[in-house]
């Protein structure tokens, strides 16, 4: 093994995931930059300002539109920075990829290495049509539910969140049997997602408790834009701070309940020093290493 | 004519939400605004040769003159989707000079190659399929005027100027007819129905019978014919008349009709309906194996709803849309003068005969995602036809020449409807988005106004986005800045126009005549203007200075505001001093640079044209502020679209 797998199995894991999700914020801040720089230029000379958009129904958000006016240059160079995040995000996988393969010779490596991270990528954009389908369904569905209580802005977003959770919940399971998947390397998706399923079947409360954390998170994030537009439209600078706080807050839980249990998961799947070679090849050595790792717990 | 159609329907509601979507900010602007207070009668209103000049009491369908009236009979097979038809048209020429000719039109003849008039035109950017699968046309058999008892109709008749379309043809009459004379004519016709690609045809075992039967054209005071082929965006005018028809389909088939039932009976495994309607000016039916039906009734009009199986939330929908939208439009434009309407939801394969109106008859359409969607398609889709009942039906203008009085009322009528049905922002119901429906019919026009006048005939329009845009949105618009800028004239001059010209044929002029009735002449120059000059504005403050006072007790200077275009109307402008404090000046219609002097306790820091955005028709709103004091970072943006992104990132790789 290679010194960047060593050191990928030598590092917490849980340190990797809070970087992977500090990275992941980082991106979202820089994408918001986009849209960001685009409502402060196209409304910087009124007098309340990127508020304008939304006054007398989006008259002025509809004209922007329309007109199709961005304002090219810092709207480049936050799209450039986007995209040099969203390189680097990916650059963790891929090199674990190439180490993973890198004895076979760097040309087949590449190769492979692109191809699983194209299938990763399909599966990852299949995944995120699925959920919008979901999400769109939801919406949908029980948009007429929500829109029948009237009186009160609080209850249809409650409910919604409610109905809301057991998608993100869905796809975070599907997302760590994907993840799994990378790390023991395999080809085929079908018969090693029942492998990873198994893998996570003794971490039952573990699991239910980071997939309702996941979901809440993005329920949360959804309240907190929500909560944000709230306080746009009422300036209520209290609501907005509120909505913020338990974002953040909301956010700090999960990260670490995140972290505690995918670095678990990780340390049984990943061998340590001395195991047997498992991760290449076409045996099942490596799923049996981490079962063989996990029997005595 | 047709919709907007569920698609532009959709399109706006998509749009809408979209535009929302974006910055994914959110406000609570709920509150439906109540119907409208009733208002008294109006006394005032411009002249029609088909209408009083008031009205002091609305016109019923009982009071109306019946120019042609016919009595048909149409026996559809539903395996060759041919009608095979015969009767009679009772035409009285009501015009002051004798007649020596007849225009009819055979508008399924539009469909019966690609070198008609219609199939020539393209959609480009409108409803509508330019691909006919299966042609349709109609086949005149007989067409004899029984009181001369002779043969009217000669063979290889084409429209005037225009041998590859038969859809307008000239018949010739052996005499003239004398004005106030009545004829008879004799007629018997095969129509073969086209496969759906707009408003009419079949599709499976579905059938959507419009324009099926030779129809007269539309006799003027004067004696000549609004005569014109079948065209991609228009197909309505006509005289009102009475219509009889009785419909024979097989026994499996459910009929829905314009007018009454007034007969069925079953022979032979055929089941025979009749239907009857007083005063209207056209005759469509549908008839198919798969409709289930629901019922409705909104005081004493019979409502029915005609839906595919599993459209049941649909026609829920629409029937309560509609029932509504009857109190709502009755109450606004006068009493809807039918005892029965019926809706017909299409199956999913014929959805382009969906988004059209016929008297008494309205077609919807629309999946069942869409019954469940937060946007108010389905509603706004009914409300929009249904306003077609008033602005088509009721209100019978030339649609061909002046679209925008049809479509571009209706699509005004419905916005009105759904803001005071559902809310400002109830086209799309999702509660945080505050999108409103003028914002959208606004961004739909904004860059047409310079391509076509508003006003123009619907031939005129070189695309169907401009038809669209201007006919649809640009009048709304123009409809709805009068309202604002003019304190809801242009509504009460719509009021007044609607009931004089009840069971009438109006032209723009008489609405320009309306709005000066209620307005003066500045709301009714710039209606003209803008209608039929293609008039447009841009307001725009170029610049702004303030320096203090000898005496130190404030601070005097100027803004300077220039007013592009050659529409005129008033504009408010709001100056905001340093200390966030504003003050309003009102600048009187007109045109070109104005200076307006501003006076205030701190330096002016901003100007901005318009604050309340009631001039929609101001064609670019991004010009409308001018600080010295440029606003700074987004910072709600930002953080509102990075939580949203990091949403999706979290969902999709938790």
């Amino acid at each position: 093994m290679s010194a960047l797998g060593e050191r990928a199995r030598v590092l917490p894991a849980w340190r990797a995931v809070v970087l992977g999700f500090a990275v992941r914020l980082v991106f979202a801040a820089t994408v918001g930059l986009v849209p960001a720089t685009w409502a402060a230029e196209s409304t910087r000379h009124f007098p309340r300002g990127e508020l304008a958009l939304l006054e007398q129904g989006g008259v002025l958000l509809f004209d922007v539109l329309v007109h199709g006016s961005l304002p090219y240059g810092a709207t480049r160079v936050a799209g450039a920075l986007s995209l040099i995040l969203a390189v680097l995000a990916l650059i963790p996988f891929g090199g674990l990829v190439f180490e993973l393969y890198r004895p076979r010779g760097l040309a087949r490596a590449l190769t492979q290495s692109i191809a699983r991270i194209g299938t990763s990528l399909l599966l990852a954009g299949v995944s995120l049509l699925l959920l919008s389908l979901v999400v769109i369904f939801e919406t949908f569905a029980f948009g007429p539910v929500i829109a029948s209580f009237e009186g009160t802005s609080a209850w249809p977003w409650i409910i919604g969140a409610l109905f809301a959770l057991p998608a993100p919940a869905a796809f975070a399971l599907y997302g760590d049997a994907l993840r799994l998947r990378g790390l023991l390397a395999r080809d085929g998706f079908f018969d090693r997602f029942g492998v990873t399923l198994r893998l996570l079947r003794p971490h039952a409360l573990g699991c239910f408790a980071r997939y309702l954390s996941s979901a809440a998170l993005q329920v949360c994030f959804v309240g907190g834009a929500v909560a944000l537009g709230l306080a746009v439209v009422a300036r209520s600078t209290s609501v907005f701070a509120v909505g913020m706080l338990g974002a953040f807050a909301l956010l700090a839980a999960a990260s670490f309940a995140r972290a505690w249990l995918l670095a678990h998961l990780v340390s049984v799947v990943l061998p340590g020093p001395g195991d047997v070679e498992p991760l290449h090849g076409s045996s099942d050595v490596g799923y049996e290493a981490a079962r063989s790792r996990e029997e005595p717990r | 004519m047709k919709a907007p159609g569920r698609s532009a329907v959709v399109g706006e509601a998509i749009a809408a939400f979209m535009g929302a979507v974006l910055l994914v900010s959110a406000a609570l602007l709920l509150g439906s605004i109540g119907p409208p207070a009733a208002r008294a009668l109006p006394t005032d209103s411009a002249s029609d040769s088909a209408a009083p000049a008031a009205t002091a009491a609305l016109r019923s369908a009982s009071d109306v003159k019946a120019v042609s009236s016919y009595t048909l009979s149409a026996s559809l097979d539903t395996d060759l989707h041919v009608i095979k038809g015969e009767g009679t048209i009772r035409f009285v020429n009501t015009s002051q000079k004798a007649l020596d000719r007849l225009f009819v039109h055979l508008y399924l003849n539009a469909f019966e190659h690609e070198h008609t008039v219609f199939r020539r035109e393209r959609s480009l950017g409108f409803r509508g399929h330019d691909r006919v699968d299966e042609p349709g046309d109609i086949r005149v058999k007989q067409f004899r005027w029984r009181e001369q008892a002779a043969e009217l109709w000669s063979a290889n008749a084409h429209s005037p100027g225009d041998p590859n379309d038969r859809t307008d043809i000239e018949v010739l009459l052996p005499r003239p007819l004398a004005p106030n004379e009545t004829m008879t004519i004799e007629m018997a016709f095969e129509s073969k129905l086209p496969s759906v690609a707009l408003r009419t045809g079949f599709a499976g075992s579905f059938h959507m019978a419009g324009q099926w039967f030779p129809k007269i054209a539309k006799l003027e005071p004067d004696g000549t014919f609004a005569h014109f082929p079948f065209q991609r965006f228009s197909e309505f005018y006509a005289d009102f008349g009475d219509y009889d028809v009785t419909i024979d389909v097989p026994q499996s088939f459910t009929v829905g009709a314009t007018g009454s039932l007034v007969e069925e009976r079953h022979e032979a495994e055929r089941r025979v309906v009749r239907y009857a309607q007083r005063s209207v000016h056209d005759f469509a039916f549908t008839a198919w194996d798969g409709f289930e039906e629901r019922t409705a009734s909104a005081g004493n009009v019979s409502l029915r709803c005609l839906f595919p199986r599993g459209q049941g939330r649909a026609a829920a929908i629409e029937l309560d849309a509609a029932v509504r939208g009857l109190a709502f439009f009755g109450e606004r434009y006068g009493e809807y003068p039918y005892e029965t309407l019926t809706i017909v939801h299409p199956p999913d394969a014929a959805a382009e005969a969906g988004g059209m109106e016929y008297p008494t008859l309205i077609t919807t359409g629309g999946s069942y995602a869409q019954s469940l969607a937060p946007g108010r398609v389905l509603e706004g889709l009914t409300l929009h036809e249904l306003g077609h009942q008033w602005f088509y039906g009721i209100v019978a203008s030339n649609e061909n020449a002046s679209a925008m009085l049809d479509e571009g009322l209706t699509t005004y009528a419905t916005a009105e409807a759904i803001v005071a049905l559902y809310g400002e922002d109830g086209l799309v119901d999702i509660d945080p988005f505050p999108v409103s429906i003028a914002a959208v019919e606004r961004a739909r026009q904004v860059g047409y106004f310079s391509h076509q006048a508003v006003a123009a005939s619907a031939g005129e329009f070189v695309s169907g986005a401009d038809y669209g845009a201007l006919v649809y949105g640009r009048s709304a618009t123009i409809y709805r800045t009068l309202d604002l800028v003019f304190d809801g004239v242009f509504r009460d001059a719509l009021a007044d126009f609607a009931r004089a010209h009840r069971f009438g044929h109006p032209t723009p002029n008489d609405l320009v005549a309306a709005v000066r009735a209620r307005g003066g002449d500045v709301p009714a120059a710039a209606l003209a203007r803008a209608i039929f000059d293609k008039g447009w504005l841009d307001a725009q403050p170029l610049g702004l200075w303030s320096r203090a006072m000898a005496d130190g007790k404030g601070y005097q200077g100027e803004v300077v505001i220039a007013r592009h275009g050659d529409l005129s109307l008033p504009l408010v402008v709001e100056m905001t001093d340093t200390e966030g404090k504003s003050q309003r000046k009102t600048l009187d219609a007109g045109n070109g640079a104005v200076k307006v002097a501003y006076e205030g306790a701190a330096p002016i820091a901003y100007v901005v044209v318009d604050p309340d955005r009631a001039v929609l028709l101001d064609e670019d709103k991004r010009n409308d502020a001018l600080g010295n004091q440029p606003a700074g970072f987004a910072w709600r943006t930002w953080l509102t679209s990075s939580l949203t992104t990091a949403a999706l990132f979290h969902a999709t790789s938790p």
